[in-house]
């Protein structure tokens, strides 16, 4: 009985040991649900139907099933005697399916019951002009093109940045799924980096993906989940008071809010059609004291967003501490030029370059202007 | 030592089966806490290769790499520790680079045998991503030149300066652990080929495309206008820049205090990588626009002028001429 109780002890503070450890780094956790998928780097993957490495997915015309082309984009093979569809045009008199003579069409797509015709070779590939190759095949096998997509809110504007400066805006659809593609791409190491603006104005937390962009291969990086959105419905409040907690996300997914010194570890608020959520805090459960609320969107049981920006607020009397902005030039950006004059503050102890009020404009306040960076 | 001994009774008198599960317990509890953070979160920054043999003469590139572990980066200082003795550190590439934005530039110090640099990415960088045909980890690639010397070893470390900063909005320091490298030095070459030679020779690519912008505020150059820049170079990596003033080319550093501040002249500045290939931006100023629309307003309202005066003078040419010949002709 004693040992049962004991072992029941041991248990219960692994287990909470456990939930503990799991909090704890859930806090600090971030978007590992990003793809990247490489066409042209001759591995076949999940999303891919071939690959046959950077410079040969270039669709064009094979005379068999053993020698056929990958399109550019991997997803399906350029044209080849033995797919079953009839190519006049590549010299096909017929097409079964097979590179098998003796079953009326041969195994280079030739008529067996008809005499060929006095003088008429066999077509070859050589022998097909090079007008008549798939619209965008062997030219852009060539080509080095990147292509992103992911989520933000419904018809949001998506700011897309490259290496921190912006590179264009595209719009997210009305289910929040945004896309961009690019040729215009120097091959190499690129950060790409995403940045929503809701509905409201209220700007999402910057998101960021860097890679490898290969040569003449089509890199396309999926599931870029923007987290949402978040506003307060007020920064300072008395013990008891309703916090409202609101922005928008993807449709019909959960947002997970996370509130420092709450009882509860997180909150959960279910995305409406139009992509709103908004979540109820009684302040009464909470202690008195600065508090920090941050949220990520649980898109499905597997794939989530990263945590977004952090907003704080009040309870109980008292002044704000150290609120410095980054937006050193107030244009409403933060970008190379609020850097620029960063840079010129640098190791000294200006106030406004001092982000975390420490007294020295260091590596820290560094950090705090690139969280906030707009580009 | 007495409280220590009545204490340790105390505990042998307690030792029952419930006593010895809680201890276990609380050191279960104790482990997990203090330690699974610091293995979840534990970032680091080590050297690649972290070994290798090299002999007199040989130059090799030794890469930075950083090891987010499951946490966002977005800024960090590197401090690079070598033996000046036995190495020489000839250049550093940013090529590679996962940071864009530089604080300070890498430093190369052969008296003292360290390099330090300090960067960062907007956004931070979160690790590789699932699919990333390279590591895409890497904070700079030092060249080293192996000197002649008496050793047989040379280890390379981080120093104590190196940190990396949390992408959290408070410029949290991230748990991070170093990595250095130890290289066995042989009495002659090791290496047939300059690997960075070869870089520097294949890359002909320019650095990136960039914009400047001209901008002036009242705390920064005494509220001068100033010139802002950045690009990056996806091969051997930006070396320098120059802009050109006064009918000259010369370094320059963003941001960059203008010796015209009258701004009405184009700016042109050149970004170089380390192969000499450059990218050349040219910024308009739109004072020199607003100059010459000024001067478009100014002729569209002389102009008109101009030729109602000349009209008026036509026209009184004609009349004049008319009266002289009605007075000339007899009647």
């Amino acid at each position: 009985m004693r040992l049962n109780v004991s072992v029941a002890i041991f248990v219960l503070a692994l287990g909470s040991a456990v939930v503990w450890g799991l909090i704890s780094v859930r806090a600090y956790d971030i978007a590992t649900n990003m793809h990247i998928s490489v066409c042209g780097d001759g591995i076949v993957q999940p999303d891919e139907v071939c690959d046959a490495g950077a410079g040969h997915n270039n669709g064009g015309y094979a005379s068999s099933i053993a020698t056929r082309t990958c399109m550019p984009g991997c997803k399906a093979f350029g044209p080849y005697c033995g797919d079953g569809v009839l190519q006049a045009q590549y010299g096909e008199q017929c097409d079964d399916g097979n590179n098998v003579s003796g079953d009326l069409c041969s195994a280079t797509c030739q008529s067996e019951t008809a005499v060929p015709p006095a003088g008429s070779g066999r077509p070859t590939v050589g022998s097909i002009p090079s007008e008549s190759a798939p619209p965008g095949g062997i030219s852009s096998a060539l080509v080095t093109k990147v292509v992103l997509q992911g989520t933000a809110y419904p018809l949001a504007p998506v700011d897309i940045l490259m290496d921190g400066v912006k590179l264009v805006t595209v719009n997210a659809d009305a289910n929040a799924d945004f896309l961009y593609s690019s040729t215009d791409i120097t091959p190499g190491t690129i950060t790409f980096s995403f940045l929503a603006t809701d509905n409201t104005g209220v700007k999402s937390s910057l998101t960021s993906a860097t890679f490898a962009v290969l040569q003449s291969a089509v890199t396309t990086v999926s599931n870029i989940f923007i987290p949402p959105s978040i506003s307060l419905s007020s920064i300072q409040l008395n013990p008891g008071d309703l916090l409202t907690l609101s922005g928008q996300s993807v449709p019909n997914t959960t947002v997970v809010t996370q509130i420092t010194g709450a009882a509860s570890s997180t909150f959960g608020a279910t995305v409406d059609a139009s992509g709103a959520w908004a979540l109820q805090v009684d302040t009464g459960s909470l202690p008195l004291g600065f508090h920090a609320a941050k949220s990520y969107d649980q898109i499905s049981d597997s794939e989530k967003s990263g945590y977004g920006t952090a907003v704080n607020f009040l309870i109980g009397a008292g002044s704000g501490g150290c609120t410095v902005t980054t937006d050193l030039n107030n244009d409403h950006k933060v970008n190379l030029v609020d850097f620029s004059i960063f840079l010129t503050d640098w190791n000294s102890a200006a106030p406004r370059s001092d982000f975390n009020c420490d007294g020295t404009v260091n590596l820290a306040d560094f950090s705090i202007l690139l969280f906030h960076w707009t580009g | 030592m007495h409280r220590y001994e009545k204490t340790r009774t105390k505990i042998e008198m307690g030792y029952t089966t419930h006593m010895i599960a809680w201890r276990y317990a609380l050191r279960v509890l104790f482990a997990l806490i203090f330690l699974s953070p610091s293995v979840a979160l534990g970032a680091s920054v080590s050297l690649d290769p972290a070994s290798g043999s090299y002999g007199p003469g040989d130059t090799f590139i030794v890469a930075i790499r950083l090891n987010t572990d499951a946490t966002c980066i977005n800024a960090g200082q590197v401090e690079l520790v070598f033996p000046k003795d036995i190495l020489r550190a000839v250049d550093v590439s940013r090529g590679e680079s996962i940071f864009s934005l530089w604080v300070q530039e890498p430093l190369i110090n052969n008296d003292s045998g360290t390099i330090v640099f300090s960067g960062g990415t907007p956004g931070g960088y979160c690790g590789k991503i699932d699919g990333d045909p390279q590591n895409s980890d890497v904070l700079a690639d030092v060249v080293f030149t192996v000197l002649k010397s008496a050793a047989t070893s040379a280890s390379l470390s981080l120093g104590t300066s190196t940190e990396m900063f949390l992408n959290d909005g408070h410029g949290t320091v991230a748990p991070l652990s170093v990595q250095g490298a130890t290289f066995t030095i042989r009495s002659t070459a090791a290496l047939s080929s300059n690997a960075w030679l070869e870089q520097v020779q294949s890359d002909t690519t320019p650095p990136e495309p960039f914009t400047i912008s001209v901008e002036s505020d009242p705390s920064v150059f005494g509220g001068a206008y100033f010139a802002v820049f950045s690009t990056t170079d996806k091969q051997s990596g930006i070396d320098h820049y120059e802009i050109l003033e006064n009918g000259f080319w010369q370094r320059a550093t963003n941001p960059h205090k203008l010796m015209d501040q009258t701004i009405q002249n184009p700016i042109e500045i050149k970004a170089f990588d380390k192969a000499g290939n450059t990218r050349l931006s040219v910024y308009n100023s739109p004072a020199t626009l607003s100059h010459s629309s000024r001067i478009t307003d100014f002729s569209m309202i002389v102009v008109p002028f101009m030729v109602l005066v000349l009209l008026l003078a036509i026209r009184w040419f004609i009349v004049e001429r008319r009266r002289t010949s009605d007075v000339s002709t007899p009647s």
